[in-house]
């Protein structure tokens, strides 16, 4: 049996003004960045050891963030050899983020060298006065030379893009993208921005100075991406993920499967054995845990099979793939259609949703508005 | 207890002017409870009172004070609800009293709404005796209060006494003052028995329990009494008064404030206003005043979830056995399901049923807009009542509609005299005449379409006259008016509980401002829905909810999967909170939506 594991870094250069994520912005050689690592090496062990007992391989391994290459060249090279001495890793896909400004000819050959293969790129946008106005610190050019150092050392390179930012037209948006289709990333994701409370780019839009696109222009960029792509060769196998043949991101499938993976790392979320974990998220409690030697769970919450079904439905209707009968069968023991018949009624009745002799799925129509999709399968 | 030693008064005042508290000081002051017993302000007994700074229900206590002159006596505090839609109870708990305390807020002065009151007191000829209060409040001018005193009402502003009850000042002189100007109860109590109700409650082991003033005669324990109006006859089980809590005495005679059991099952057969007299010796004739409070306005109440039918059921019957000017029948709507009808006698009345049943019963409830009562005269003759639009006849079967109409007085100062004349002419509004109470203030009659007033008269009249109106009105009788009924039709479906009357000249505006107040109010769906407004088959107004196009959570990995859960939970509940009419969902202010319109 394989499992997908994901390493939480919570460092960055700077904040983004859009970000809500459990990331501080902390140069490298702060004594907190290294007493970290240091813990979440242990914490590597430990699970490692338990998944060594168990018989259980890691299958993906996903080093995200923040920005796990801010980290120095040694901190890096400490971080990647713990995780190849401690985790029972099977010929892995080995994903790192990066940001452009990040990633120098050192850093990248300590990852190479450790294994990692795949680098996926937070580009967002090639439009600089935006990369500012987001708060991202590098420019489309840093971007592009990013890129092709990395086309150069890593089998694959994924690239994330935002869509509907602040002044974005369509137009923008296909342009941004021709351009990276002759990049020639094997991997694509593309993020509606989500406002979040409390974010500085929050405020600038309720106070008027920064303006977003409408719904029509959102739902246009949406579609006018979607066919550009598909015309580049990139198929849309989830909502928001994009891929050449063969190169859909095996450690994402995991969630969207929803299948059990562990996650490491300060407010790091692990889904294993039915039961949904989340890790401390204030730094210090998480420090402390590990220093006694022990798992810094701060949350557990059982997950119920009806829940857990929902789950599966939520989640792998994401997916171009869909649900599988057959597999929704054998996992839960009943046939999907009839768990959910009432809901798969109401919505092949509203044309979002399609189902054939072997699987379920959103339509073209379901796609755009699958949020209303998922909670029809929610029992509140 | 000789009457020269009885005293019955209330107490008059505007919202928070300090009614409660002082009421509280008396309390205290006279030894009825002692602080540590008083949660605060005790006779606002309903949460809701004491929430919203109202009383509802009446309540009476006993206070017992050795006045200066060294002799005892007892003090009958009788509490008066303020507000209009219960100015008849009002009025009979002033006609149960000889004298009144009318309090003022040092530093907000006289307000409008305290003058209907203080002349409901002066037409039962209660003495009245200002009280001052919140002086020590650093806004508090007592001077110009006094001027308004003598001014406004006529009453000697030098007589007024000047009171904090919040510091416990001046509550001895108001005692001294209740004891010395409030004339003691006349009445034989040799006379046959006249007890006025004035007041009831609805005890679950003891039955209705009736609030009375014996006016002449007396009252003993077993003997067989009969009510008035309602002609039924009942065995006293026990009299007594209240020290606040019910204490049993053996005789009540004229004078006396107190209460009577006698198996009286519910609150129907003790209505306020009524007489109770002996079934032996009856008196000749019941006391002046009774009327019989009945329903003015009308709602729908329905559950959100149709399983809550029993229980909303339930919950009502409780009300009722309290609430004798409740009433409710049941009744079907195609698009809420299994409700109830209910009349109140006004709009306040209702919203105070209404949030009983949701906080007290825990019940989930859509609200129809209320209406009033329609007279309808038929074509092929005869006339029903229609206390539902969705029940109007067709318009062909239609010979005439009748709609109820009301005098209704507002005074006013004489600046404000334009904007009322403007607001009641709006109103469709009969001007009847105008005459000056003082130089500067008028009292204004107009007679108007009681389906006017509920919608959303007194809001505009107190916005309007920036809170300076008193207004009341009575019941005056139908008459004919040009109705019709307007549908609301979503997604093509006829909504009934949408339905309302109109006049034929607001017919089509208000069409139009509902159709566009629901289009902000549903929720986008998955699919366009019109709403339109028609009277018969004809459409007089349209709008249309664009479908939803864009809801999708694009991100969505190991972290988020609770987070995000999270949220298409809470998207969801909020759409159970919504009642389904065919296809689509509607929330529950849609229903209440035709009241804010115009």
């Amino acid at each position: 049996m394989k499992t997908s594991v994901y390493l939480h870094i919570p460092f960055c250069e700077a904040k983004c003004t859009y970000c809500d994520f459990l990331s501080f912005p902390s140069p490298p050689d702060a004594p907190f960045v290294q007493n970290y690592l240091q813990a979440q090496i242990k914490e590597i062990k430990i699970y490692g050891q338990q998944l060594q007992q168990a018989g259980i391989k890691v299958g993906t391994l996903y080093l995200g963030g923040g920005t796990p290459t801010v980290l120095t060249p040694q901190q890096l090279e400490m971080l990647l050899s713990a995780c190849r001495l401690y985790l029972p890793l099977d010929n892995p896909e080995w994903t790192v983020e990066a940001n452009p400004g990040t990633v120098t000819p050192e850093k990248i050959s300590i990852l190479v060298q450790n294994g990692v293969n795949r680098i996926s790129l937070g580009v967002q946008d090639l439009c600089d006065e935006r990369l500012a106005l987001l708060g991202r610190l590098h420019t489309a050019g840093q971007a592009e030379q990013a890129f092709l150092s990395c086309k150069d050392n890593f089998p694959v390179v994924s690239v994330d893009l935002m869509v509907g930012l602040p002044g974005q037209t369509k137009e923008d948006l296909l342009s941004t993208l021709a351009q990276i289709c002759r990049w020639g990333p094997q991997h694509l994701s593309l993020y509606g921005l989500m406002l979040e409370a409390e974010t500085p780019l929050h405020e600038a839009v309720e106070a008027g100075t920064v303006s977003l696109p409408g719904e029509d222009e959102n739902l246009a960029m949406f579609w006018a991406s979607r066919r550009f792509l598909s015309a580049c060769g990139y198929e849309a196998y989830e909502i928001a993920n994009f891929a050449q043949r063969g190169y859909s991101c095996r450690h994402n499938l995991t969630y969207w499967r929803n299948l059990p993976y562990v996650g490491l790392g300060l407010g790091a979320h692990s889904f294993w054995q039915h039961k949904r974990l989340v890790n401390a998220k204030d730094p210090e409690t998480y420090l402390a845990c590990l220093k006694q030697d022990r798992l810094p769970v701060a949350e557990v919450q059982p997950v119920s099979r009806e829940q857990e079904m929902e789950d599966t439905m939520i989640l792998g209707l994401r997916l171009r793939e869909g649900v599988s009968f057959a597999s929704f069968a054998s996992r839960f023991g009943i046939d999907l259609r009839h768990v959910f018949a009432a809901q798969i009624e109401h919505l092949l009745q509203l044309g979002l949703i399609e189902c054939n002799h072997r699987v379920i799925r959103l339509t073209d129509a379901g796609l755009p508005v699958a949020n209303y999709v998922f909670a029809e399968f929610l029992t509140v | 207890m000789q009457q020269k030693h009885i005293r019955n008064f209330c107490i008059i005042a505007h919202i928070d002017h300090g009614k409660s508290t002082l009421a509280d000081r008396l309390l205290e002051a006279t030894g009825a409870l002692s602080e540590r017993e008083m949660a605060d302000q005790v006779l606002d007994q309903m949460d809701l009172e004491r929430e919203r700074g109202i009383t509802i229900k009446l309540q009476a206590v006993r206070l017992k004070y050795r006045a200066h002159d060294g002799q005892d006596y007892i003090l009958n505090l009788i509490d008066t609800p303020g507000h209009v839609d219960f100015t008849y109870e009002v009025s009979r708990s002033l006609a149960a009293c000889e004298g009144a305390l009318l309090v003022v807020d040092a530093s907000q002065g006289i307000e409008a709404q305290t003058l209907a009151n203080v002349y409901l007191a002066l037409e039962n000829d209660l003495e009245i005796i200002p009280v001052i209060n919140k002086i020590d409040l650093p806004g508090a001018d007592v001077e110009k209060v006094k001027n308004e005193l003598e001014e406004i009402i006529g009453l000697p502003g030098e007589e007024a006494i000047l009171t904090s009850a919040k510091e416990g000042i001046g509550i001895e002189e108001v005692l001294e003052a209740v004891v010395k100007r409030i004339p003691p109860p006349q009445g034989n109590a040799g006379a046959p028995l006249q007890a006025l109700i004035f007041d009831s409650h609805y005890d679950p082991y003891r039955g209705a329990i009736a609030y009375v003033r014996i006016m002449a005669g007396q009252v003993r324990q077993r003997e067989r009494i009969k009510i008035m109006f309602s002609g039924k006859i009942f065995e006293v089980t026990e009299i007594g008064t209240f020290r606040p809590d019910m204490t049993a005495a053996g005789v009540l005679s004229a004078g006396e404030v107190g209460y009577i059991i006698a198996g009286m099952k519910d609150v129907k057969d003790t209505r306020v206003g009524d007489t109770i007299t002996s079934a032996e010796n009856p008196a000749p004739e019941p006391l002046p005043g009774y009327r019989r409070a009945n329903p003015m306005v009308y709602c729908g109440f329905y559950p959100v979830d149709n399983a809550d039918y029993e229980s909303l059921k339930d919950a009502l019957e409780k009300l009722n056995l309290n609430d004798a000017a409740l009433t409710y029948e049941p009744e079907t709507s195609e698009a809420l399901g299994f409700g109830f009808r209910c009349g109140f006698l006004g709009l306040l009345h209702m919203e105070i049923i209404q949030e009983r049943l949701e906080r007290e019963y825990e019940l989930a409830l859509i609200t129809t807009a209320p209406n009033v009562v329609y007279q309808v005269n038929l074509t092929r003759g005869g006339t029903i009542q229609i206390e539902n639009p969705a029940t109007m006849p067709k318009p062909t079967e239609i010979a005439s509609i009748e709609e109820p109409f009301v005098t209704a007085k507002v005074i006013v100062p004489h600046d404000y005299v334009g904007p009322v004349m403007e607001l009641c002419q709006e109103k469709r509004g009969v001007f009847v005449n105008m005459e000056y109470l003082d130089p500067t203030r008028a009292a204004l009659t107009y007679e108007i379409p009681l389906s006017e007033i509920i919608f959303d008269f007194f809001d505009l009249l107190k916005s309007r006259t920036r809170g300076f109106a008193s207004f009341d009105y009575e019941f005056l009788g139908y008459r004919e008016s040009e109705l019709v009924k307007v549908d609301i039709l979503i997604n093509q479906e006829v909504v009934d509980a949408l339905s309302f009357i109109a006049h034929v000249d607001r017919a089509y505006p208000r069409g139009r401002q509902l159709c566009s107040k629901l289009r902000k109010l549903i929720p986008r769906q998955m699919f366009d829905v019109p709403i339109q407004a028609a009277i018969g088959q004809k459409v007089i107004a349209r709008e249309t909810v664009k479908a939803l196009r864009k809801n999708v959570l694009e991100k969505c990995y190991g972290g988020d999967i609770t987070r995000k859960r999270k949220l298409l939970e809470r998207q969801k509940a909020g759409k159970k909170r919504m009642k389904q009419i065919g296809n689509v969902e509607i929330p529950q202010e849609a229903f209440m939506a035709v009241l804010s319109i115009d």
